[in-house]
């Protein structure tokens, strides 16, 4: 991934509070192996800090982008009511 | 436990997404941008797959009578307000720029949502 | 021969607990089974013969309006909706309190819809990452393969596997369930589903079960509207049959008298009703799977044919294909009734269970990315001999 790449004129960071250090790298692995779209029109990091999971978008495109970070958070609404409910 | 939040950086602005959990727009399940499409809707279709509700904690506030909802389930409902505002605040450039419609994209953005016919 | 008890159960049990999670089409399943560790599978090849027992079997499908399909982004959203539901509802009904002692977690990897399927496996790989249970990704035709060769015993059957979204004929050889016949272009449920839509008649409980009663009322059941007949050597195809069969529906609702097929020619009287074009499709439609099914049958030289997918509910299918096979030295033919036919939970915790127990699970996340098209013979069907 090219992180000075100026084509990324987009970007949003996401910063989501777990209550343990397990919970926020159980979703980040979750979220991981997943490709979302083309990694040249958009692309996502994901990493953990502390308690908080964070992702990182970048986009060539407002609709992209909108649409990326919408797949993801309904992911992670997802992993958040399976911990919720189930664990 | 601290809240969701995210900032939004473009080539013209900046913009910080906050998230008030007083307000009633991060306290509930049911988003706003996150409903059945608009296709089904117009068929008549009754919405009867709505996101699941909060999760109760066990013990209600006995002194207000007010339901107590689970750290997870507060979470799920700030993330969805959280969602509704990133989705309005973009939608809200993507139309205030008139750019005309690219087909690679849109393609693209369809198969995300619907699958391609690729492997 | 094959060992099926290789891997020991979760706490010294004498029982594998499995969890199945299906989500490929409209249909969102999750199943609880039970296998009883039995000395017979430690050296022979009877992995039909689990004693499976089903704790929980629980599905929910996301039905449209009549004249309506099911599009990927209201099916995943859905599924999305419902899925911890299901997903509880199916541990209480299987009194199962402590989950972490279930020993695999079974999904649907694929193949079929992109993004519904994509609901599911967060919700797999949650669980098994905070209940620390292994994974295993199944294919969807294995699935009905495996439910529906444990339900009805059938030893080595060639299976017509017919869905609203496959369309295959199978035989076993050699580790592999390999395609000996299938569609050319749509399923066979694809078909009727898309006929049902055109006569707008309700998508529940199915469009196709709703497409076969309406057969039952035909009365003119001696004169047959004559429908292109398309089999294609070992294959099918079945996209001209439900072009022309819609041109036929929509005639005979515009009441267009110009086609003689379906008005007298001189009185204008209606000649076939809705119940007759339900009725000529299912007959065409399912002579063909009969051929095909024969022919493959004639290759292996097999007189046991075992149906599964949501089609192998229709009874008429049953009642054809049984004839053949009579007709066959006195063969057989092996259906589910609608708990197994149609998408559920169960069958995924069956074939991923019998996987398990041969060793194979997900070591890698990356092995657990969805995909739409994933063939039947890709599989590596190691619990057979």
């Amino acid at each position: 991934m090219n992180k000075g790449d100026t084509s990324f004129e987009h970007s949003l960071h996401l910063e989501i509070p777990f209550e343990s250090i397990k919970q926020a790298d159980v979703a980040r692995k979750v979220l991981l192996p997943d490709p979302i779209m083309k990694p040249e029109d958009f692309q996502v990091t994901y990493s953990t800090q502390d308690t908080k999971l964070i992702c990182d978008f970048e986009s060539v495109d407002e609709r992209i982008l909108r649409v990326g970070v919408n797949s993801v958070i309904e992911s992670i609404k997802t992993i958040v009511e399976t911990i919720d409910e189930l664990c | 436990m601290s809240l969701p939040h995210a900032t939004y950086t473009g080539p013209k602005s900046t913009h910080e997404f906050e998230v008030d959990p007083s307000d009633p727009r991060y306290q509930t399940t049911e988003g706003r941008t996150t409903g059945a499409s608009d296709y089904v809707l117009k068929q008549g279709h009754q919405d009867v797959d709505k996101p699941s509700d909060p999760k109760k904690v066990d013990n209600v506030n006995s002194k207000t009578g007010i339901d107590q909802y689970t750290t997870l389930s507060q979470l799920r409902m700030q993330l969805t307000g959280l969602q509704d505002d990133i989705n309005e605040y973009l939608t809200e450039k993507i139309n205030h720029v008139k750019k005309p419609r690219n087909s690679k994209q849109e393609q693209e953005i369809n198969d995300l949502l619907d699958g391609s016919e690729e492997t | 021969m094959v060992n099926l008890n290789g891997i020991p159960p979760r706490g010294k049990r004498n029982y594998y607990l499995a969890i199945g999670l299906e989500g490929s089409a409209n249909k969102l399943g999750v199943g609880i089974i039970k296998h009883p560790v039995l000395e017979k599978h430690e050296d022979s090849d009877l992995s039909y013969e689990c004693d499976v027992e089903i704790l929980a079997n629980i599905r929910d499908t996301y039905v449209t309006p009549p004249g309506e399909g099911f599009l990927p982004r209201d099916t995943a959203r859905h599924h999305r909706n419902w899925v911890v539901r299901i997903i509880r509802k199916a541990l209480t009904e299987a009194k199962i309190d402590d989950p972490t002692k279930i020993d695999v977690i079974c999904f649907t990897r694929g193949p079929g819809m992109g993004a519904p399927l994509h609901c599911v496996v967060i919700a797999a790989r949650t669980l098994s990452l905070m209940w620390d249970i292994p994974l295993v990704g199944v294919n969807h035709c294995v699935g009905h393969i495996e439910m529906g060769r444990e339900i009805t015993g059938a030893k080595n059957p060639v299976v017509l596997y017919v869905s609203g979204g496959n369309t295959q004929v199978i035989a076993y050889s050699e580790k592999r369930y390999r395609i000996f016949g299938e569609t050319l272009d749509i399923a066979i449920g694809n078909c009727l589903d898309r006929f049902a839509r055109t006569l707008k008649i309700p998508n529940a409980p199915s469009p196709g079960y709703n497409i076969e009663q309406l057969a039952k009322q035909c009365k003119n059941k001696e004169k047959l509207v004559v429908l292109p007949y398309t089999v294609k050597g070992m294959d099918l195809s079945m996209s001209g049959i439900l072009q022309y069969i819609d041109t036929l529906a929509k005639d005979l609702f515009k009441k267009n008298l110009k086609n003689k097929l379906l008005f007298d020619s001189r009185t204008g009287e209606q000649l076939v009703t809705v119940e007759d074009l339900c009725y000529s499709l299912q007959e065409n439609l399912f002579a063909m799977l009969v051929e095909i099914t024969e022919r493959a049958m004639a290759h292996v030289n097999s007189n046991q044919v075992l149906i599964v997918g949501g089609v192998g509910c229709n009874v008429r299918l049953q009642e054809m294909m049984a004839q053949m096979c009579k007709d066959r030295s006195n063969g057989q033919v092996h259906a589910t009734d609608d708990r197994f036919c149609i998408d559920n939970g169960v069958m995924i915790a069956q074939a991923g269970l019998l996987e398990y127990r041969t060793g194979h699970f997900v070591k890698d996340l990356s092995e657990t990315i969805v995909t739409q098209k994933f063939r039947t013979d890709e599989v590596y069907i190691a619990w057979r001999e």
